[in-house]
């Protein structure tokens, strides 16, 4: 299991944050073929 | 005809691909930057092995996001030849350009030897001049090496003949041992649907002189340098 914690500065609500983080999981970070991917927000 | 080989922060094997197309194909060739955007000028691309972006994320995960990449996906899309070496397969998989994902070996160690792989086809621009069948000892050197891909994928795969080489015993018989790296169907290189694009673990050319300990890789470049000659 690996984590990524990245750091978004400035004014973004929980939604537009997990939107961003989803996007990263899903086209930077992940290989879908051998991976999955979770998203937790804290603020 | 013209060759051109990519390099990417962290490979290593781009001299080696270079040494080859220059000394034994015989054909000009380029070192491609992997900035570079233009590849209008060449008739194949070799993606060499090493540790693009030091293997940070996957290996392969970060080369994927250099500005060639997009090139070379339109140049294979165009028909245009792409040979994917060891970590330029993983760059391969990693863009979507063949299916499936290579991950840690079995026994999770960094494999550097010579193996034996099987000749699965000759339908393919990279093969047609060797023999089905017949056994080729190439070295491997990779950590990554271990092929994955879901049933769907497999299925395709071997029903479109599109397993090219499988990782075999010195008899060319398909063994637990012979399979060191413990990938799925001992599948040690693949290639496209369209059949231009073709990505292997083990290292052809590093197999081009005897004094190397083998000249078995030199097949490969040889059917990729004919068929470019008969489409020229």
């Amino acid at each position: 299991m690996e984590f990524a914690k990245p750091l978004m500065e400035g004014s973004l609500d929980e939604a537009r944050a997990r939107e961003l983080a989803e996007r990263m999981g899903r086209d930077v970070l992940s290989n879908p073929v051998i991976e999955d991917f979770r998203v937790e927000v804290e603020s | 005809m013209k060759f051109g080989v990519i390099v990417f922060p962290g490979s290593n094997c781009d001299h080696d691909a270079y040494h080859v197309i220059s000394k034994h194909v015989g054909q000009p060739v380029d070192f491609v930057w992997h900035r570079e955007t233009d590849l209008s000028t060449y008739d194949a691309v070799i993606i060499p092995g090493g540790f693009s972006y030091g293997d940070y994320l996957r290996a392969g995960a970060l080369a994927r996001f250099s500005p060639v990449m997009a090139s070379v996906r339109e140049f294979a899309d165009g028909g245009g030849f792409v040979l994917g070496i060891c970590n330029g397969f993983q760059i391969l998989c990693e863009s979507g350009l063949l299916p499936g994902a290579l991950i840690r070996n079995r026994e999770l160690h960094f494999i550097c030897r010579h193996v034996n792989v099987r000749v699965e086809t000759t339908e393919t621009p990279f093969t047609h001049e060797l023999r089905a069948g017949s056994v080729l000892s190439l070295p491997i050197a990779h950590a990554e090496g271990n092929y994955v891909c879901d049933d769907e994928t497999y299925a395709e795969l071997a029903g479109e003949d599109r397993v090219v080489f499988r990782y075999c015993d010195a008899r060319g018989e398909l063994t637990e041992e012979s399979n060191l790296n413990g990938s799925r169907a001992a599948i040690a290189g693949i290639c496209s649907r369209g059949r231009n694009v073709l990505g292997l673990m083990p290292h052809p050319e590093r197999a081009c002189e005897e004094l190397l300990g083998s000249a078995d890789g030199s097949g490969l470049f040889r059917s990729l340098s004919a068929t470019l000659a008969a489409l020229a």
